[in-house]
């Protein structure tokens, strides 16, 4: 019991004990901070656009060929629908190309997805990111 | 109605209910806790509300959070954890709600795996924020529908004011709305309908409120003066509420938004449409909250 020394005991009735004040003002101070991070994220994105980078993290061997594993990061505004092409380019000729969707790509966020292809891409793979929807 | 059917003095175990300590405050925090699952697990759990959650517009977000506050405070003179004797404690409870539902929507998201180290922390934060409406209100709810009644509410005068139902019924409305406003459906829905169609749906929405709040006799439902007119309370509660359901449902589609590269018929039309759960999610709530 921690009862306060203004609270009053009968009738009327209980104050707010000093633990429930606790979590009150953690509950204000994270509303006060989610509000503040969404109205500054809002002001500074006003009209930007998704800005996605692609990069090869690994390349393996697999039943069909190889699969190249790449990052797709977002450091703009949320993409959805975001196509991902990659090609093997060989004497200024594209060899072979192979393309991902991937459904939703959020502002400051990194997806992993896989491009297969029948030989190995080695140096001679290009990356990137040909379109996307907004929501 | 908690002023009509509270449980009676006697059947309270004494002292269980909220003094003030640590020991019912546990109570009432794991009551708000049950009430924001209850509430908010269909809306948790709806993969639209999760894509809303990183593509909404911050600042509409941001806007719906802030006005949260004020509603739960609200919300809390009606009912709540426990009966209030002032404003600071019904501040306090409502931002207790909020911490509750963010818990609430933190966990079950996390236990269900969207919610994920995988997602950055930018999407995760969206994806719980916009859960934490319809979750606060349920944790608020939660001692009124799974808690003893209050005996401080035979007093309370608040039911009884025409801005305290009407603000009922936004809350009801607001509650169905989002529950419905984030889903593919109700597009569906509004661009397969015609005008007369609609229309037809805004009078049977119409009536339906009425009779579910005024015409049936369910306990806690309105019993007017019996002095006062069809047409009078009609007018005062059924049609104003009706309005405020559609403002409401605009609203939470502005919020969500879901009038974005929709034309202005169409976009009507969706406010219609969305005030049919409106509609009911107002009538009921005078029998729920």
């Amino acid at each position: 019991m921690a009862r306060g020394p203004g609270d009053a005991v009968g009738e009327t009735p209980p104050g707010t004990s000093r633990i429930e004040w606790v979590a009150a003002v953690l509950g204000g101070l994270f509303v006060v901070a989610v509000v503040a991070y969404l109205v500054a994220d809002g002001l500074a994105g006003r009209d930007r656009l998704p800005a996605i980078t692609v990069t090869a993290t690994r390349i393996a061997p697999v039943a069909s060929g190889y699969a190249v594993e790449i990052g797709v990061e977002n450091a703009g505004d949320t993409a959805l629908d975001v196509d991902i092409r990659g090609r093997i380019l060989r004497d200024g000729a594209v060899a072979e190309e192979s393309t991902v969707t991937i459904a939703e790509l959020p502002g400051q966020s990194r997806r992993r997805a896989g491009l297969l292809f029948t030989q190995n891409p080695g140096d001679a793979l290009e990356l990137r990111a040909v379109g996307w929807a907004l929501p | 109605m908690a002023r009509r059917d509270r449980l009676s003095d006697a059947s309270r175990p004494a002292d269980s209910r909220s003094d003030g300590s640590e020991g019912s405050f546990a109570i009432g925090l794991g009551r708000a806790f049950v009430g924001a699952m209850i509430f908010g697990l269909p809306i948790m759990l709806t993969s639209e509300m999760w894509t809303l959650g990183f593509s909404i517009d911050p600042l509409r977000l941001a806007l719906l959070l802030g006005a949260t506050v004020p509603l739960l405070v609200r919300l809390s003179r009606s009912g709540g954890f426990r009966r209030t004797a002032s404003l600071g404690d019904d501040i306090a409870d409502a931002l207790v709600a909020v911490l509750v539902a963010a818990a609430a929507s933190a966990a079950v998201l996390a236990l269900t795996g969207v919610v994920s180290l995988d997602r950055s922390w930018h999407e995760n934060l969206g994806i719980v924020a916009v859960q934490i409406v319809p979750a606060s209100i349920g944790a608020m709810l939660a001692q009124n529908q799974l808690g003893e009644r209050d005996e401080r509410d035979d007093e309370e005068v608040y039911e009884a004011t025409w801005s305290g139902e009407i603000f009922l019924m936004v809350v009801g409305a607001m509650f169905l709305a989002f529950n419905l406003a984030p889903t593919g459906e109700i597009v569906t829905i509004t661009l397969q309908l015609g005008g007369l169609q609609l229309a037809v749906l805004a009078l049977v929405s119409l009536a339906l409120m009425h009779a579910i709040v005024y015409a049936l006799s369910f306990s806690g439902s309105e019993h007017p003066h019996p002095s006062e007119g069809f047409w009078s309370v009609f007018a005062r509660f059924t049609l104003a509420g009706y309005a405020a359901v559609l403002l409401t449902a605009a609203y939470v589609l502005w919020t969500f938004g879901r009038f974005d590269g929709l034309s202005l018929a169409d976009g009507i039309g969706m406010v219609v449409v969305l005030g049919l759960p409106g509609a009911i999610g107002a009538g009921v709530a005078r029998l729920v909250l």
